[in-house]
């Protein structure tokens, strides 16, 4: 039996070609992503271990609630007093003890403007003992002074900086002009994956990015052999509660863990797609064994009459998918390795100056994706192998042995069934907020159901499709459409794929349309300010364009947004701060309870329905646990109407700014005498020097905010994009599979009389039907979808059900095009056929 | 010469090249009169498809010229021979003539569909009353005997109104009832409608419905008989 598979492999190679494609392109897809992050992570790590080199240990503020979670350094720990500096240093053992500062600033290129608006620009402070430093002088000198400043290599090489250049740097008391007078490196690279890197001397970065009398480390090293355990101990002993002591190695571990920490999420985001890939491929696999099947039933029904068993033909069958399977895994394997390594030298393209590394191919990627790709063959082969098994060995005497309609009904009832508990699943997930796996695994069920359910579509459908098609092509449009509902099972399943797809970029549409048409109106309701700020990406406004902003005449009520994290008991939340006077006057805080004036007596308001639910009076004490001050007991002062760009807690920006190691403006919010392009002109003009504020009106800021909303769906669309590719794959597969079948029909057809071009054009009307179908199927439960998830989310930021009707049309005119476009070979293997071998084909 | 539906000159047609080149027409000359019921008879491997498919332009010859009327079929590209198959030349195979996915009715239009061409309206009339199956017109081939069958691709063979219909074993599948009625039919279609029909024939018994057989052994012309009977023809079989 093992002969007969490897037989029937070699015989049927190039129809299975097109099967490992889906599974090439869905492992490739996995492996890529494990590859990427594996090699981004190695590369840090090393990277911080290189340069983490010299520091023999590193005192710091026990971070209250755990870890470097949220990859901002030190932000989440609390600082260390500059004066523990001098008791570390005076320990014994201790060779160097330098004062270490990380905070955020902006700098300014040539031109005036940020030099980046997606990543931030970092400042450190210049530690005098080299070996600690975990940046190297490539040239000049260390910054020294109130003016002097560094800049590393890579921003320096783009932006043209050189020794000598004015520069200037938002810092927290806004800009400020300083003389480059040093060049540095990060290790071996230009910069830390992008960001820009500045240095200035102790008191000057604690001005500009800390605060005085406060360091973020202190970083150590010892007498040459002391042993780490001797050390850590002697520094222990002489710390305060509240600081501990581990080494340099440790802490740079962990410094690499919170830059690669933001990694494994992209890593998920990209499996998740992957994952959809695979179950798109599924379709494919599952079809084209079906068709194979059918194909050699006199075949199979031989081996049965000469005694094959019919475990031996199952067995046949899913020996043949298992090894598709695993070659198709081990090309993706390979594939993908050069996938990463493409985007890897596409992001230091972009200008993410990565280390040189070699790409890590871990034992776990070659696992996970063999496994993953062998296996997804498997299962999807598992139905056509043991309809292979129940072929009768009278099956091979009949010429005319199609697929018997017996289990029609069996179909109905168990695709019903399929579907409605995945459709119960989504709604648990959905409404019962049982999770995103829950919502996965619902619209997974929902998928296949409504496949083993498309195959009563395909008739009244495709007839319903396809009636203009004659009056359009004539017979050979009348003849795509037999063809199309010739086979139903198999135009289902071969739509199927397409419905996934698009059914999943039909659902994330609708989500963005409803969220897009929401935004004006929740705007609207939580917003009173007639201009907003902000920063580009993930930059945010240094608090002191406030006060300069305040200044512009006409300007009558200025106030920041800033935000921070907070704990309640281990609980992680998000405080908003804002300005106690001019908050309420920019931002609508409509109050329940209490007053919004509490704000400026240092205490907290909570939203409403958050109140009500926690059981908050006014009068009661929350005890705030912040990371930089530990817990503070505020005093609620009110409740206000939820407001969704304030969040569910708020204070003022000077209890935030006393509780945070760095306040940092996501927003400025203004209300103005006037709106109008003159005192967009003024505000502009008074924020010249900071260089990456946008100055944008409610209504520009409304509708930028919706242009990015933009940019995120096309990031969706483009990682949906392979799905959508593997289904087109399947519907080539489907046709040259189908032309094949038809081989002497063909022959028959071009006998008498019909040409190349209408035989094409026959192919073709029945790609597109399929296509169409697919779309139309994908298009309506995609939206169905899209609608199920925006009611599920309707308490919070989307408030409005909007259909994309344009994306929906978009969508159906390019699987109409795509559709035809994947006839294009089939139908030319089809025209190039000889017509008398055609014909006499067996 | 004159009136000829299709002619052979010279027919040469070789398969396959070097040791293992084989010929299949040995420079054939033959000529089919219009309006007339030829059959083309020979032992297995004679030859008989071959130059049926190379007078019908279903395949080319290697050397020599076939003309349908006074068209040469060398000269044609893809698309005019594909043409020519549909609007001067009728075939009718052995097995498997129609399109499964098409009524009868519609098979039987097929050529003219594909030639965006309506039917004439009262040829069609005549030729579903000679074929006697305008109560199947309706139905699937599937649904169709076998006998069923060919006769509607007797019918497809004549709707177009050719300049000749040609039939390779058009019954070599048939019960010798069904058989008959196909050959009554294509003897009617030459009698009553004026067509041309040549087809190759195992069978003395459908020969002598013939006008003239055309006898090929090894790729040539080796005799020929006009107004044969079927006695006639089995003594001439004896022959061999
Ligand atoms: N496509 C082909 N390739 C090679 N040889 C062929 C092919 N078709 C026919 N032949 C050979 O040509 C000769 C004539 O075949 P054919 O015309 O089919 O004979 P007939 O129809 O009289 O039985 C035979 O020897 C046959 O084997
Ligand atoms: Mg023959």
């Amino acid at each position: 039996m093992f002969k007969a598979t490897i037989k029937s492999l070699m015989a049927h190679k190039l129809r299975l070609a097109l099967t490992a494609l889906a599974v090439v392109l869905g492992v490739a897809f996995v492996s890529g992503t494990f590859v990427l992050t594996d090699t981004i992570k190695h590369t840090f790590n090393a990277l911080f271990q290189q340069t983490s080199a010299g520091k023999d240990a590193v005192v710091r503020g026990v971070a209250p609630y755990g870890g470097n979670g949220n990859g901002d350094f030190n932000a989440n720990r609390p600082l260390t007093p500059e004066s523990l500096v001098a008791t570390v240093r005076s320990t014994p053992g201790v060779t160097a003890a330098d004062a270490n500062v990380v905070g955020l600033v902006t700098l300014l290129n040539k031109s005036g403007k940020s030099v980046s608006s997606h990543a931030p620009t970092l400042a450190f402070s210049w530690l005098p003992d080299r070996k600690l430093s975990v940046l190297n002088l490539r040239r000049g000198v260390a910054p020294s002074g109130p003016d002097q400043m560094t800049i590393d290599n890579g921003t320096a090489k783009k932006q043209h900086f050189n020794i000598g250049d004015q520069v200037t740097v938002v810092g927290n008391q806004g800009p400020r002009q300083f003389t480059v007078v040093g060049i540095t490196g990060f290790g071996s690279t230009d910069n830390l994956g992008g960001a820009t890197v500045v240095t200035f001397d102790l008191p000057t970065v604690q001005q500009i990015a800390g605060k005085s009398g406060y360091v973020s480390e202190i970083d150590v090293s010892a007498v040459p052999g002391t042993p780490s355990a001797t050390l850590l101990s002697a520094i222990g002993d002489r710390l305060p509660k509240g600081f501990e002591v581990v080494t340099g190695a440790e802490a740079a571990a962990q410094q690499a863990n919170a830059v690669t920490q933001g990694l494994n999420q992209f890593n998920t985001i990209l499996l998740v797609f992957a994952g959809i890939a695979l179950f798109v491929g599924a379709f494919l696999i599952f079809n084209t064994f079906s068709i194979l099947v059918g194909q050699r039933t006199r075949e199979l029904a031989l081996l049965r009459a000469i005694g094959a068993s019919r475990r031996q033909i199952n067995m046949s069958v899913l020996g043949e998918a298992a090894f598709t399977g695993l070659f198709g895994a081990a090309v993706g394997l390979g594939v993908g390795v050069g996938l990463a390594a493409g985007l890897y030298s596409l992001l230091s393209a972009l200008g993410v100056d990565l280390p040189r590394s070699s790409l890590q191919f871990e034992a776990r990627t070659a696992i996970v994706g063999l496994i993953v790709g062998t296996l997804v063959t498997l299962v999807s082969a598992v139905l056509p192998a043991l309809r292979a098994g129940r072929i009768p060995p009278a099956a091979g005497l009949r010429e005319d042995a199609v697929f018997q309609e017996t289990s029609l009904r069996r179909r109905a009832v168990t695709g019903g069934a399929v579907f409605l508990v995945g459709a119960l699943v989504l709604a648990v997930g959905l409404f019962a907020s049982a999770g995103i796996l829950a919502v996965g695994i619902g619209a997974a069920l929902v998928f296949i159901g409504v496949a083993m359910l498309a195959p009563f579509a395909v008739k009244p459908l495709v007839s319903f499709l396809g009636r203009p098609l004659p009056a359009l092509a004539g017979v050979t449009g009348q003849l795509g459409r037999e063809n199309a509902v010739r086979n139903p099972r198999r135009t289902a399943a071969t739509a199927s794929a397409l419905m996934v797809g698009l059914a999943l970029v039909a659902a994330i549409a609708t989500l963005g349309q409803s969220a897009t048409a929401s935004f004006n109106g929740l705007f609207d309701q939580s917003v009173k300010a007639d201009y907003v700020l902000s920063a580009g990406g993930f930059t945010t406004v240094a608090p002191a364009a406030e006060g300069t902003l305040a200044a512009v005449p006409g300007i009558t009520a200025v106030s920041g947004l800033s935000q921070a994290e907070w704990h309640l008991g281990r609980v992680g939340k998000q405080v908003t701060g804002i300005d106690p006077v001019a908050g309420p006057q920019v931002m609508t805080l409509d109050m329940v309870s209490g007053s919004a004036a509490a704000l400026g007596r240092g205490e907290v308001l909570i939203d409403s329905t958050v109140a009500k639910n926690d059981h908050y009076r006014v009068g009661q004490v929350l005890p705030m646990g912040f990371v930089a001050t530990g817990v503070r007991p505020v005093v609620i002062g009110g409740t206000f109407k939820t407001n969704q760009f304030l969040g569910n807690y708020v204070i003022s920006s000077q209890l935030l700014a006393a509780n945070v190691n760095q306040v940092r403006d996501q927003l400025i919010a203004l209300r103005s005498a006037q709106v109008g392009p003159q005192m967009t002109a003024a505000l502009q003009n008074a924020l010249h020097s900071y260089g990456n504020v946008k100055v944008q009106t409610a209504a520009q800021f409304k509708s930028d905010q919706k242009k990015q909303l933009g940019t995120i769906l096309a990031i969706v669309y483009a990682l949906l994009g392979l799905s959508i590719v593997i289904a087109l794959i399947g519907v080539v597969n489907t046709l040259a599979l189908s032309v094949m079948e038809r081989t002497r029909e063909i022959g028959l057809l071009r006998a008498v009389g019909m040409q190349r071009r209408q035989l094409k054009r026959t192919i073709r009307s029945e790609s597109l039907l399929v296509s169409v179908m697919g779309a139309i199927l994908g298009l309506v439960l995609g939206t169905g979808l899209g609608v199920a998830v925006v009611s599920a989310l309707g308490t919070s930021f989307i408030t409005t059900i909007a259909i994309p009707v344009t994306t929906i049309v978009v969508v159906l005119i390019l699987s109409a095009i795509f559709g035809v476009g994947a006839a294009v070979w089939p139908a030319r293997r089809a025209a190039k056929l000889d017509v008398l071998e055609a014909i006499y084909t067996i | 010469m004159e009136n000829a539906a299709a002619q052979a000159v010279e027919a040469v047609k070789i398969y396959g090249r070097g040791e293992t080149a084989v010929t299949a027409l040995d420079s054939v000359d033959v000529t089919f009169q219009a309006g007339r019921f030829s059959a083309i008879m020979g032992p297995s491997g004679s030859g008989k498809s071959t130059l049926m498919h190379c007078l019908a332009g279903l395949d080319r010859l290697t050397s020599g010229k076939v003309f349908i009327g006074d068209l040469d079929l060398g000269s044609l590209d893809d698309r005019r021979l594909t043409a020519v198959r549909r609007d001067r030349v009728g075939f009718i195979f052995q097995t498997f003539n129609l399109v499964p996915t098409l009524t009868a009715l519609e098979n039987l239009t097929l050529p003219l569909t594909l030639a965006g061409r309506k039917p004439d309206r009262a040829w069609l009339d005549s030729v579903v009353t000679t074929l006697g199956i305008g109560d199947r017109l309706k139905h699937k081939p599937l649904e169709l005997s076998g006998g069923q069958q060919q006769r509607v691709a007797v019918g497809r063979a004549l709707v177009t109104r050719p300049q000749i219909i040609f039939g390779d074993e058009p019954t070599g599948n048939l019960d010798s009832r069904s058989s008959r009625e196909v050959l009554k039919l294509l003897r009617n279609a030459v009698d009553q409608l004026g067509q041309t029909v040549v087809i190759v024939t195992h069978d003395p018994g459908a020969a002598g419905f013939a006008d003239r057989v055309v006898f090929l052994g090894d790729g040539r012309i080796v005799d020929e008989m006009t107004d044969p009977t079927a006695e006639r023809v089995i003594d001439r079989m004896k022959l061999d």
